[in-house]
């Protein structure tokens, strides 16, 4: 199915990361390449990643119990051999300046951090394992809630009257939260229990309606309440509260390959969201983000900012700030370079990704800030929230069937999520984990990959 | 008493978000560059070994790491007092929105401070 070909309802389909577009095909044949040999990088290089990592730890919550090894050993995890196979073939087709390469590091150290650094002409990018546990959390909870919202969805769609003129598939999951039947934490006792699955079964299985139906509700429901699980886990696994994630993963299993296009296949975005993660931070090199010399401006947008300036102190019932150069306004520049380079044909796959990512991180941001009034008490010196960086590279970069109630969906998501109440003083890990691996175990049955 | 080439310096890491908020928290005057040597309170000078700033996923963070010798036999435990009491006086003093986070470690012992800006 292409995205022009509908669900048989009236209803367009959103779904940039289907199998069988052009990203999807590139990601396909890279799996038949052989990764790309990784040189160690120079002891000056290293040396400055660990001052930074380091003070990093000294400063970022759950920093301190974090021990850096003496040896950063590079993770070898499956998906970091897939990226070292695609991230080449990618940056291949890409309009990227040579200097952004494929030498990206993936030190095991269980703290969530990612940037890339440059000395004497060598640059190298770092990646954590944490981060690399996230994202595979991330994008196999992902791919999950997709097949389940795609054995549903032409029942739903069908019971809708009229129909919806759109859905974006991915974002199904991630909504709703808060409303009765799709919130997670308003099935009484869930996270209280010693084993969950008979409680959360007896919440999702019970309804009148004919068996069909029934079932599409309840496999709908069940993508809410994972991808709400998940993003329990991943506030707590970013926030530096799961010391070791493997259970986390041994139980998100993603669902084996199927021929069918309402489909994502959790490999491919992970991979996805690891190539935008290390081009943001290669951003912060080719952009000269981390030099202390005062970078050119564009002239045009100097003149703007010059003239917004001059107005604000002559108007007294006006104010401005001046964000260039600012924290702010790098972040934003490194969030739209991946954008910016990569070929019109996979550009929305990877804004569809990105956006994904940077939503449920906002999970990790929780607690009510509402990010144009915290941009403006900061004044830019800090980086922006996510929702914010949701909106921003949506509201500049998405065209076609994106532009206009997709995109304006995928921001009201991240910021829903950020302003929920923070899992921290709610639910313990263990007791988020509980619920998380009864969900999967019943999203495995309802798939057809039970036990 | 020590001469002055005797003083063991005192190794000096500064984190802060921006290079201008180590300047202000530390009044340091002059570039504040690699190799530059730069006065500081209390008879101290400050020699800057190494100045980087990086874009990380959740911060931007500048580290300054250098030495501290002293002119005099001033003791690691009076320079550091004069840290803080620069460090802390300044959190005190200034009212606004802005708060600019500062980490200094200076011979294994962290001082933090948060500064109104």
């Amino acid at each position: 199915m292409t995205p022009e070909e509908r669900s048989g309802s009236g209803t367009f389909v959103y779904h940039p990361l289907l199998p069988g577009s052009p990203l999807s095909e590139l990601w396909l044949a890279s799996r038949g390449r052989v990764a790309a040999e990784l040189g160690v990088p120079s002891e000056s290089v290293a040396r400055r990643y660990r001052v930074h990592l380091g003070a990093r730890l000294r400063r970022a919550p759950g920093g301190e119990a974090v021990t850096l090894p003496d040896r950063l050993d590079e993770d070898d995890r499956p998906l970091v051999r897939e990226f070292r196979a695609f991230f080449p073939a990618f940056l291949e087709r890409c309009g990227a300046p040579p200097e952004v390469d494929w030498s990206v590091h993936f030190p095991s150290v269980g703290f969530f951090d990612a940037r890339a650094f440059e000395r004497g002409g060598e640059r190298a990018t770092f990646v954590t394992s944490r981060v690399l546990d996230a994202v595979e959390m991330f994008a196999r909870t992902m791919s999950m809630c997709a097949r389940l919202s795609g054995l549903a969805l032409g029942e739903l769609l069908a019971a809708e009257d009229p129909p919806p003129e759109i859905v974006p598939l991915a974002w199904l999951a991630l909504m709703q939260y808060g409303q009765p039947g799709y919130t997670l934490d308003q099935v009484d006792g869930a996270f209280a229990a010693q084993d969950p699955a008979p409680l959360l079964r007896g919440d999702l299985f019970s309804s009148s309606l004919r068996p069909d139906a029934a079932r599409a509700i309840s496999r709908w429901r069940l993508t809410h309440y994972l991808a709400q699980a998940m993003l329990f886990g991943l506030e707590h696994l970013v926030e530096g509260r799961i010391e070791e994630p493997t259970r986390w993963l041994e139980c998100a299993r993603p669902p084996g390959p199927v021929d069918v296009p309402m489909t994502i296949d959790a490999a491919y975005l992970a991979n996805l969201v690891i190539t935008f993660i290390a081009v943001h931070e290669q951003a912060h090199l080719v952009h000269n983000h981390n030099s202390f010399e005062p970078t050119l401006g564009d002239p045009q947008i100097d003149t703007i900012a010059e003239a917004a300036m001059r107005h604000a102190a002559e108007d007294g019932d006006a104010t401005a700030q001046d964000l260039r150069s600012s924290t702010l306004q790098l972040e934003q520049d490194a969030d739209c370079f991946p954008l910016e380079v990569a070929p019109e044909d996979y550009r929305g796959a990877l804004l569809e990704a990105s956006s994904l990512w940077l939503t449920a991180l906002a999970a990790a941001d929780r607690g009510g800030h509402d990010w144009l009034e915290s941009s403006w008490t900061a004044q830019g010196r800090v980086h922006p929230q996510y929702a914010m960086r949701v909106w921003f590279i949506n509201g500049r970069f998405s065209s076609g069937p994106r532009a206009g109630e997709v995109a304006r969906t995928a921001c009201r998501t991240a910021e829903a999520i950020e302003t929920q109440a923070s899992v921290q003083d709610r639910y313990a890990p263990d007791e988020v984990f509980s619920v998380f691996d009864a969900l999967w175990g019943i999203a495995r049955e309802e798939v057809g990959e039970g036990a | 008493m020590t001469a002055p080439s005797e003083v063991t310096p005192l190794e000096l890491q500064v984190i802060g978000a921006t290079i201008e908020d180590i300047r202000e928290a530390l009044g340091l005057e002059g570039d504040v560059v690699e190799g530059a040597m730069l006065p500081l309170g209390a008879g101290a000078t400050l020699t800057v070994d190494d100045l980087s700033k990086s874009s990380g996923f959740d911060a931007t963070t500048v580290v300054l790491t250098g030495m501290i010798s002293v002119a005099t036999t001033t003791s690691s435990a009076v320079l550091i007092e004069w840290l803080k009491s620069r460090l802390f006086r300044r959190g005190e003093k200034h009212d606004g929105g802005t708060v600019a986070n500062i980490t200094v470690v200076i011979d294994g012992k962290e001082l933090s401070a948060q500064t109104k800006l």
